[in-house]
Formats: C-alpha cells, sequence, structure tokens
C-alpha cells in the first residue's frame, strides 16, 4: 500500500504547498477524562484528567480538585480526593476478584461529573501450547519462525474478546551486575481470528496488535497458531536465559473496542504518511458524560524458557 | 488525346455531371419557394394561379380535388408547401413534382404509409452519427438516429421532405417521392464554423425533440478544447465542468453527481460497463479523446434502457472508423504520447480505428537512474480497437477492444549471480528485487446489428470487462551459490461476462419502443494471494485468501418514447432485475421510468421525470480519495441492494440552433447507501467486510442552470447548481443527519471556446464551488500506553469528533486557460496547445490538518490548522499533435 502512497507523495512532492488557515472551530466545554484497567488481584490506578482545545499544545489538562467515589458488586468502598501532581494515583486499598462488578463516580470539585462501570472478566486458561519450527513468508525467503499453537476454549454463553501478547524477556550478567531485558515481540497474525481470510501477505491490513474476537470460534475449542521471528530466540552479548511469554488476556467489550479504534486512529496515520485521507475515526468510550475507559481485564501465560 | 487533357476533360464532365445531378434534385424544391399572395381571401383556383404566376410552376389536378369559391388563409406569406396545406386542409392531398410541374392529387382514405429508414454518418469518415434528429418539418415527425446511427420513420405516401439536424454539421434534407419503403443515408457535412449564418428554418422544430430532462450531450469537439492538466485531454474532468456534477477533490476524476458517491456512476464504454475508469490515482481518465466519438451523460429521468447504478449513466461511443480513407492523429505532451489511425480496411465493407496513448515519464526516469542501485519507474497506458465489418445492408459486426493499465515498480537489492552451465563457462548475472503495484482494465465487446424489416433494430452484443488491482513482489536470495527465488502475487477485482439484446422497434413517427435484456455473470476477487517459491528450479506454487465470488444478474427493460397529445410527448418504460445474492437469496427491483415533456412554443418546453434506480453492488472505499485498491463487492444477504429515487421538473428554451437555456429542478432520495462505521475502515481486516459497513439513507435537492452554446465561433457553457445532499444512518453522527460527503452548495462553471481563425482559438475554464463538507476534532485529551499494548502509542492524546462533516473547507475557485495554433501541412495539420492550469495561482484546499510547530522568534511550539493544496502555482503545459 505504501507503493500507491508513494505515487501520490510524488505528485504531491511536484506541486502541492501547505498554509496556515483560519477557521472558527466551536467551542467545546472541556470534558473530564477518566482511565483505569483492573485486574484481579491489583490495586486501582486512576487517572482523571480534563480534555483541552484542539489547537492547544499540551494534550490535557490536570483536575485540580479531583475526587472520587468507588463501588464493588454495588458496595460502596468510600470517597477519596485524588492528588493534583500526578498523571495516575495508585489506591491500594481495592482488591479485585474475577466477575466484580465495579463502577466509579469522578468529579471535579463545583465542576462536572463523570462514571462508568465494568466488571473483571474470567480468566480463559490456555490449556495446551506446542511450538514447531518452520519456514514463513515467502517475502522474506528463508525467514525462520518459531511457532506456536495455543489451545483454549471460548466460552459459548457470551460475546469475548480476546488479545494475544508474547513477551521476551532475558535474564544475564553484565560486569557483575544482573541484566534484564523486556520487550513484547511483534509475531506474524496471520491466523484467521486475525485476519477473517481476507488480508494478503502483501496487501496487509492493520496490526491491532493480537486483538481478537470469538465470531469465528465461538464456544470452540480452538487451536490458535502464532510465528514468532526466530531472531527472538537468539541470545545477546550478556543474555544467559530467555523468556517467551504468551499471554491470553480475555478482555471487556469496552477494552476492545477502546483499543481497536485507537490503533485504527493510529494505523491510518501510516499508511499514507500521515496524509488524512481517511475519515477520522471516532475513539470508543464507556464514561458517561466523559471520555476515556474504565475497564477490568483478566489473562492466563504460558512460557517457554531457553537457557543458554 | 494527351493522357493529362483527358483526364482534365473526365473530371469536368465529372463535375459538370454532379452539378446537373444537383440540380434536379433541386428543381425538386419548388414547394419550397416562398410566395407573397396579394390577398388572403379567394377562391382555390385563385390562389393556385397566384402562385403559378409567382413561381412557374404549373399545377395539374384532377376534379375529384375540393374546390371552393371563398376560402380565408390565415396567412399571405410562406413556402408553397404550407399555402397548399391550407388551400386542401379538408382534403389532405399528395403533391407530386415533376420539375416545375405540381401534380396534387386527393388522397382517398387514409394516406399509404412509406418507411423510410437508414443511417445518419459523417460525410467524410461515415462515422455514426450517434442522436441526430431526423424530421418532416411540415407535418413535424420525427425521430433520433440510435447508437449506430440508425433510424425508421413511417411517413404518408407521396412527397415528402425529410431532413437531418446535428450539432456541428450543416442541416441535410432529402426531397423525395416515396412510392415504396426506402433506404436513405443522410451524409452530413461538418459546419465551417467561421460561417455564421443563420439559417431560416434550420432549427429543429421542438415537437421532434427528446423528452429527456437531466441529459446532456457535450460534443466531443468542445471536449478537446478544455484547458487541461499536463496537456491530457479528459473527458471525465471536462464532464466535471456540468452542473450538478461534481470531482471529489481538485485534479480527480472522480463524478459525484446530484449527492451521489462515485460508485453509483453507470460508466459505459460502447456499451461495456468499466469499474474503474481513473489512471494516476484518478489524476486523469482512461478514455482517450482520439477514439471517443460521443458523450453522452445522464444524470436524471433515466431511460428503462440503463439500469444498475444510482446517480448517473456516462455513455461514451468510440469512433468506429473512417470507412472513406486512412486518417490518423499523432501527439506529444508533458506526459504522453498518443497515436491514432483509422481507415478503411474493405472499401464500404470494414474499417478500424486503433489508438494508443502511454506515458513516458519512466522512460526519463530510467536515464536519470542509470548508475542507481535502486530503480523506479511509472507508467500508463492506454490501448484501443474497433473494427466493423458490413455483412449487408442489415448486417453489420463490431468488435471492439480496450487495454489499460497503470504499474509503479522498483527494483533493488542489486545482486550478482554466477551461473554455472554444465558444458559451458561460468557466466554472471545481475540480478534485483522487484515490486510492482498497479491496475489494469481489460474490456472486449463483439456487436451484431441487424436490421428486422423496417422498423426493427437489433442490437447483441458479448462483452468482457475485467478491472484487477495487484501487488506482485519477486524476490532472490544467493546462500553458499544456490540461488532461491520467490515471488507472490495480490490481487482483487471484478470479471463480467456479459450477453444483452437492445431492440429499437419504430412502429410509426409517434412511437419509438425500445426493449431488450441482459444476462451477466459477476465473478468478484476481493483479495487474492499467490506465492511461488523456486529452490534451485524446484517450484512451489500456493493459491490461498479470498474467495471469489460468481453472481448472476439478469435485466429486461421495455420503454416507449410517443405522442400522447399533439405538444405532450411522453416517454414511459419499466426496468426490471433480478440478482442472486448468496446460494438462494435474490434480490429483485421493478423500476418504473417516467418522462414528460409539454412543448409550451415551439422552443419552449416543460419536463418532467420521475425515476427508480437500485444497485445490487457497491465500493468499499479505502480512503476519503479514489484508490486502486477500491474494492467492488456485491449485495450479500446483509446488505441489501441500494434504492434511489429521484423527480425532476424542468424548463428548456432554445435560444437558437444548438443554443440552449435550461433549468431544472430535481429531487432525489437514497435508500441502504453504505458507509463504514465510525470505528472500521478498509483496512481493519480483522473484521468481516460487512461488519465494517452500516447503512443508512440520503437525500439531495436543488436547481441547476445550463446555458449551452455548442456551436459558433463563441461556443461553451455556463452552469450553476445549488444543492444540498444530506445523509443520516443510525450509527454514524448520533443517529443525526449530517451533510453528505461532497456536499456543495453553490457550484459554477463557466467554459468558453473562442475561434479566432481557421488558425488560431482559445478555451478557458473557470470554477467556484463551496468548501467541500469536512470533520474536524474540536477537542483533544490524553491517551495512556495501554498496559497490553504490543507497541508505544503514534501519539499521546486521542482526539474527540463531536460532528461529522460539520466545517466546510474554504472555497474553491479556478481559472484555467489554454490556446490552439493550428496549421494546414500539405500532408495534414499540425496543432501546438499550450496553456496554464490554475492560472492565477489559488491555493485551493486538498484536505486540512493540524499541527504542531515552533514559532522561529519566541521559540514556543504552537498548534494551527493547516490547509494542503495540491496544485499551488500555475502549472503550464504544452502538447503537439499532427493530423495526416
Amino acid at each position: 500500500m505504501r507503493k500507491l502512497g508513494y505515487i501520490l507523495m510524488l505528485t504531491i512532492a511536484l506541486f502541492a504547498c501547505e498554509k496556515d488557515i483560519e477557521l472558527e472551530l466551536n467551542q467545546q466545554s472541556d470534558k473530564l477524562i477518566m482511565y483505569a484497567f483492573i485486574y484481579p488481584d491489583s490495586a486501582l490506578n486512576l487517572h482523571l484528567s480534563k480534555s483541552q482545545s484542539i489547537l492547544s499544545v499540551p494534550d490535557y489538562q490536570q483536575v485540580e480538585r479531583g475526587r472520587f467515589q468507588f463501588y464493588i458488586n454495588d458496595n460502596f468502598q468510600g470517597a477519596y480526593i485524588l492528588p493534583s501532581d500526578t498523571v495516575w494515583s495508585e489506591w491500594t486499598e481495592f482488591s479485585f476478584d474475577v466477575s466484580d462488578e465495579i463502577s466509579i463516580t469522578a468529579y471535579e470539585f463545583n465542576g462536572d461529573t463523570v462514571s462508568a462501570g465494568s466488571y473483571i472478566p474470567e480468566k480463559i486458561p490456555i490449556l495446551q501450547m506446542d511450538t514447531s519450527s518452520v519456514t514463513r513468508n515467502i517475502a522474506e525467503v528463508g525467514a525462520n519462525m518459531l511457532r506456536i499453537r495455543l489451545t483454549f476454549k471460548d466460552p459459548a454463553s457470551e460475546k469475548n474478546y480476546y488479545q494475544t501478547l508474547v513477551v521476551r524477556e532475558g535474564w544475564g550478567d553484565m560486569d557483575g551486575t544482573p541484566y534484564y531485558t523486556r520487550k513484547t515481540v511483534e509475531y506474524d497474525k496471520d491466523d484467521m481470528v486475525f485476519t477473517r481470510d481476507q488480508s494478503g501477505s502483501l496487501l496487509p491490513g492493520i496490526d491491532f496488535q493480537g486483538l481478537f474476537t470469538d465470531d469465528i470460534i465461538n464456544g470452540r475449542e480452538y487451536g490458535m497458531e502464532i510465528n514468532i521471528p526466530k531472531d527472538n530466540l537468539f541470545f545477546d552479548y550478556y543474555e544467559d536465559k530467555i523468556k517467551l511469554t504468551v499471554y491470553l488476556y480475555h478482555h471487556t467489550d469496552d477494552y476492545y473496542s477502546y483499543f481497536r479504534s485507537t490503533i485504527l486512529a493510529d494505523g491510518y496515520e501510516g499508511f499514507y504518511e500521515g496524509l488524512p485521507v481517511f475519515e477520522p475515526v471516532k475513539i470508543h468510550t464507556n464514561i458517561e458524560n466523559g471520555l476515556g475507559l474504565f475497564s477490568g481485564m483478566n489473562f492466563d501465560s504460558d512460557s517457554l524458557v531457553f537457557i543458554k | 488525346m494527351p493522357i493529362v487533357l483527358n483526364h482534365t476533360y473526365k473530371s469536368t464532365l465529372f463535375v459538370l455531371l454532379i452539378l446537373l445531378v444537383n440540380t434536379s434534385l433541386n428543381g425538386q424544391n419548388v414547394l419550397y419557394e416562398y410566395v407573397d399572395l396579394s390577398a388572403s381571401k379567394g377562391s382555390t383556383e385563385f390562389f393556385l394561379s397566384e402562385i403559378e404566376g409567382q413561381t412557374g410552376i404549373v399545377f395539374s389536378y384532377s376534379n375529384k380535388l375540393c374546390f371552393k369559391d371563398e376560402l380565408e388563409l390565415a396567412k399571405q406569406q410562406g413556402y408553397v408547401r404550407e399555402i397548399l396545406d391550407a388551400l386542401f386542409i379538408n382534403c389532405p392531398s399528395n403533391y407530386i413534382v415533376r420539375g416545375k410541374k405540381v401534380i396534387i392529387q386527393p388522397i382517398d382514405g387514409e394516406p399509404e404509409k412509406i418507411v423510410v429508414k437508414g443511417f445518419v454518418l459523417d460525410k467524410t469518415s461515415n462515422e455514426a452519427l450517434i442522436q441526430a434528429n431526423v424530421y418532416e418539418p411540415d407535418l413535424l415527425l420525427g425521430t433520433v438516429s440510435n447508437n449506430f446511427g440508425f433510424f425508421s420513420i413511417t411517413l404518408p405516401k407521396g412527397f415528402t421532405h425529410l431532413s437531418s439536424s446535428y450539432v456541428g454539421y450543416k442541416n441535410h434534407h432529402h426531397y423525395l417521392e416515396l412510392e415504396r419503403d426506402t433506404i436513405l443515408y443522410f451524409l452530413m457535412e461538418p459546419k465551417d464554423e467561421l460561417d455564421e449564418i443563420a439559417v431560416v428554418g434550420d432549427r429543429v422544430p421542438g415537437k421532434v425533440k427528446s423528452t429527456r430532462t437531466g441529459v446532456i450531450d457535450v460534443p466531443i469537439e468542445q471536449i478537446k478544447k478544455v484547458p487541461v492538466f499536463l496537456g491530457e485531454v479528459d473527458i471525465v474532468k471536462s464532464i466535471q465542468l456540468l452542473p450538478g456534477i461534481q470531482s471529489g477533490g481538485e485534479g480527480f476524476s472522480e463524478l459525484y453527481v446530484r449527492g451521489g458517491g462515485p460508485d453509483q456512476n453507470l460508466v459505459l464504454m460502447d456499451d461495456v460497463p468499466i469499474y474503474n475508469s481513473s489512471h494516476l490515482l484518478g489524476f486523469f481518465s482512461i478514455f482517450n479523446a482520439d477514439a471517443v466519438n460521443n458523450v453522452r451523460v445522464i444524470k436524471g429521468g433515466f431511460p428503462a434502457r440503463y439500469g444498475g447504478r444510482l446517480s448517473s449513466v456516462v455513455d461514451i461511443r468510440m469512433y468506429d472508423g473512417n470507412n472513406e480513407e486512412f486518417k490518423g492523429t499523432a501527439s506529444l505532451g508533458f506526459l504522453s504520447g498518443r497515436l491514432a489511425v483509422e481507415g478503411p480496411l474493405i472499401k464500404d465493407k470494414s474499417s478500424f480505428s486503433v489508438s494508443f496513448r502511454r506515458t513516458y515519464f519512466d522512460l526519463i526516469t530510467s536515464v536519470w537512474q542509470l548508475n542507481e542501485a535502486d530503480k523506479s519507474r511509472y507508467y500508463f497506458y492506454d490501448f484501443n480497437t474497433k473494427l466493423n465489418y458490413k455483412l449487408s445492408h442489415k448486417d453489420r459486426l463490431y468488435f471492439s477492444g480496450y487495454m489499460g493499465k497503470d504499474s509503479y515498480g522498483v527494483s533493488y537489492n542489486k545482486q550478482t549471480v554466477e551461473i554455472e552451465h554444465p558444458d559451458l563457462p561460468p557466466t554472471t548475472r545481475t540480478i534485483y528485487d522487484e515490486n510492482d503495484v498497479g491496475w489494469r482494465n481489460y474490456v472486449a465487446a463483439a456487436r451484431w446489428n441487424h436490421i428486422f424489416g423496417d422498423k426493427m433494430f437489433a442490437n447483441t452484443t458479448l462483452s468482457y470487462s475485467d478491472y484487477r488491482f495487484f501487488i506482485d513482489q519477486s524476490l532472490n536470495y544467493v546462500s553458499d551459490g544456490s540461488l532461491t527465488q520467490g515471488s507472490q502475487e495480490y490481487y482483487s477485482g471484478i470479471r463480467d461476462w456479459s450477453a444483452k439484446v437492445d431492440v429499437d422497434y419504430i412502429p410509426s413517427p409517434r412511437h419509438y419502443i425500445r426493449f431488450g435484456g441482459s444476462a451477466i455473470n459477476h465473478i468478484f476477487y476481493p483479495g487474492i494471494d499467490v506465492q511461488l517459491t523456486e529452490i534451485e528450479g524446484t517450484p512451489i506454487d500456493t493459491t490461498f485468501g479470498g474467495t471469489q465470488m460468481y453472481r448472476a444478474e439478469y435485466r429486461f427493460y421495455l420503454e416507449d418514447d410517443f405522442h400522447l397529445l399533439p405538444r405532450l410527448k411522453l416517454n414511459i418504460g419499466g426496468h426490471f432485475s433480478l440478482f442472486q445474492a448468496e446460494g438462494d437469496k435474490y434480490y429483485w427491483s421493478a423500476e418504473p421510468r417516467l418522462s414528460a415533456r409539454y412543448l409550451i412554443k415551439d422552443n419552449l418546453s416543460v419536463k418532467a421525470a420521475y425515476s427508480h434506480m437500485t444497485q445490487y453492488m457497491h465500493l468499499l472505499r479505502t480512503s476519503t480519495v479514489a484508490m486502486p485498491t477500491d474494492m467492488w463487492l456485491p449485495v450479500s444477504r446483509d446488505i441489501a441492494p441500494m434504492r434511489a429515487m429521484q423527480s425532476a421538473l424542468g424548463f428548456e428554451y432554445e435560444i437558437n440552433k444548438g443554443f440552449n437555456l435550461s433549468l431544472e429542478f430535481y429531487y432525489k432520495e437514497l435508500d441502504n447507501i453504505l458507509a463504514y462505521k465510525e470505528t472500521a475502515g478498509y483496512f481493519d481486516f480483522a473484521s468481516d467486510w460487512q461488519a465494517k459497513l452500516t447503512a443508512g439513507d440520503g437525500q439531495s435537492y436543488g436547481f441547476e442552470v445550463l446555458l449551452h452554446r455548442k456551436m459558433g465561433n463563441l461556443s461553451g457553457w455556463f452552469g450553476y447548481t445549488y444543492s444540498k445532499s444530506t445523509n443520516q444512518f443510525d450509527e454514524l453522527n448520533n443517529g443525526l443527519e449530517f451533510p453528505a460527503n461532497f456536499d456543495r452548495t453553490h457550484d459554477i462553471s463557466i467554459y468558453t471556446t473562442y475561434r479566432f481563425s481557421d488558425k488560431v482559438d482559445m478555451g478557458a475554464t473557470w470554477a467556484f464551488g463551496t468548501g467541500n463538507p469536512i470533520t474536524l476534532p474540536e477537542t483533544k485529551y490524553y491517551a495512556p500506553q495501554l498496559p497490553t499494548a504490543e507497541r508505544p502509542n503514534e501519539l499521546s492524546y486521542n482526539q474527540f469528533i463531536n460532528e461529522r462533516n460539520s466545517y466546510r473547507m474554504p472555497n474553491f475557485h479556478r481559472l484555467d486557460i489554454g490556446f490552439n495554433f493550428k496549421k494546414k501541412k500539405s500532408w495534414g495539420s499540425r496543432l501546438w496547445s499550450v496553456g496554464l492550469m490554475n492560472t492565477y495561482g489559488r491555493q485551493n484546499p486538498f484536505f486540512l490538518y493540524f499541527e504542531d510547530r515552533e514559532n522561529e522568534q519566541t521559540g514556543e511550539t504552537e498548534r494551527s490548522l493547516r490547509q494542503f493544496s495540491l496544485f499551488p502555482i500555475p502549472l503550464p503545459y504544452v502538447r503537439y499533435t499532427v493530423k495526416f
């Protein structure tokens, strides 16, 4: 696709120009923005801020006098004052279990109020993880891949949203001090759950970072295959041990929709080198009277360990 | 006698003979001599004597003729025929002309009917003239030639005067004694526009003219004179200058007609639908003007014979080929070279037309890149050909073909490989990895015209249309002396096989009946991957992805163009279609088509139209501008057909022959139109394509004014459109109505061409349009790095969109000027075309965006809304053309 972009860019480079223009934008009152991502057995991390005019340089404005009230399974947990000097505040007094219903009301003192509700999804266990070595992608002749087959069972009674994430960690020793590396692995997402048989290797779609739904696997036990470039298995100079951890996240509808819409919004930026030739994407939110995301999440994981 | 003198003698005799024949033919004109009677009252005999006295005509008549002793004529002046008609108004008579003698015979009962059929052709090339008027000016009976130049008209036995009229040509008259069914050819002579003499009675009587609203015929010669981007004559860009039709963005060849999208236009090349009519990402259209004979745009009041799209029909007819002599045109411009050749294959039997256009940008860049490791190239070409063969007076065969392609390629990773032969010393070869991306159209049609009897004309067409977008990649990998080669291809597109029959049946001058049907087999390719790896001579071939979708479509139509009252002409018809969606799922439609014209005065008419249209396929768009990746997909169980209803009311005033003023009001409703959901898009392959779309409704209304002068030294048009187009989707913009993507409140286009002399003419266009609607975010807010993100966010903020298309870009306006300098040469003529696009350097918006930049004076970061213009400066062009 980028090649088409190049043709467009060539034309543009030959003739085009840019200039500032004045356009009266409608004045929108600032909205409250709230984010929280909640795992079982973890603390609550909360962000509250306000939106800005699109013409402002800072991305957001801090809420000086923020408050929130928190509920777990409709039980009032208390009212709290938010610190005004941090982007995120951590609240260790809360802990969460699978299937907990959680809700929050946050407000700016003498200002707007926002509210949101979510739940902690069930963990979907990884039933089996098998590996094999394959040569993939003829476009990169001879590229060797580690194929991982991840088997799990999708609950039939509900619509489920997933994400598969692979994290590579390395441990070693660097001149007597412990050495640690961590990165997420960008793997080939050719499985039908990602592509629906629509993309080609030469016309790749947007990489949704491993997000998928149960649309084509509803209620079934499914063996999903992912291909990890083998260079992720090479030890660097200091590493003695490598661990590849495969996470199977079970997301809420809201988390999935928010994540997906932000990827779409960002993704189109890349296709034509920033040319805004796509309709702007509306970012999903589940914050009533405001913007942002409040969601629970859960995961299972399995790992492969390689020793030098 | 010496040979030269003998030749001169014969030539002189031949010319004299022609003059003599001509004189004798003109002798039949006595009925059209003008007389001025001395009185308006008198006996029949008195008036006949007076005519004889003034004209030298000798009347002969039987005693059965109804003579009156006293009658009063409504007018004292007129043609002889008009006076005779008035004298014998109560006893219709035939007038048989024999030189200066006119025999008047009373008609007993209904006069016998005679059928005159034939063709209207260009005199110099024998090219069919489409939609030429053929009429009897006194009886006010008329018809038009069809797409093959054929006409048929039924007239009373006896003397008749039959005329033909076509824009840019001199009127042609035949004076005939009709005794039996007759074949007649109108060989029309192009008019020298410098000789602008208004001929009395040259204008086609209003009564015999079309009933249609929303139809614009643009003379191809006018299109060729429109100043053009980089010197490329572009039919579609000329069409964009007509009222009610807009371009998607500056420089693009998309058509947005009366609030409809670019996939709602049926673009026909010699009856075959074209699915992507653009080159260079939409900057040029695929139609090579050298090969085009006729362009007709229908944006409302659709005749029943057209169907399958909601908003417009662009009917383009290619040249058949000169039947008389070989002719050619060659042309060089900034961007491309063109060559067109036509001529007879077998005299009076068969002719051909071939044209070719290709860009040479890649040839130039290949010289620059001689020593570069990586090489890139871009080109497009068009190849048109048409052959016709006349089997008999009643049968004719046509074969036409089109091939066009755009290709952008890159060669990189230069490698030198040693090749070993068992019996020869090793040699080396340089190889590159290569990427190619492009799109192409292949179109072919075979047609058979047959005339059944005198009143029925049938055209049977077998056609093939294939559009494909492709990406090819080939890679080489040398390791330990062995070469591994891999290639991949991705393609998507649509392929049609179709058979259709169209019949014109003209039972009488008061009826023109058309009926026909077609069967189309569509094959949709939503994206197919082919991979081939060859490792030391062992190929491995894999095809996967993208199921082919076979869909059948059937269409039938019936329409009649007829006079209900002397001044009221109607066109009533119906179009019926059936589409197989998936398995046993069928969609059907029965679409009424009605248009009417009431003649207030001979040159002033009021027209009305009502039509329904249905569309069974839609274009899944990649972005807001046309891209070859845009994919045609059929309706399905979940995606219902798009439907439209349009009504129109118009007035047409013919100021002079070929000079018209029209005003048309329209109202259009669109149902089940498709758009992407707000959280989906083309490259979202993780969702089923049907799940990404949402259906809604649209509405468009407005009025259009067109002042169009098709002939004369000063010709062109002024068009103004006021329109409002809105959409409503339950899943978009919170369910609220919003302006359609290319809603343009005011749109003005002026096109003038002035011919200074035989050698010099100029053309100028000025277009103005209200700025296009645009969606802009109004606020931004914090976007955290998500805990499960595979990679960091591109941006640290999200944008909030309050309303869709709630802003407008700045207004658009642009002036283009071009000059043509023509010179006759012994071998033909040459033409220099020069001009300046965007003459006053208007910076029109292509899109708007927000950007953070550092203020150089304060050092602070500032954020502003910026406008991006594609063609902000005056762009000159030059083109050299020779005709031989």
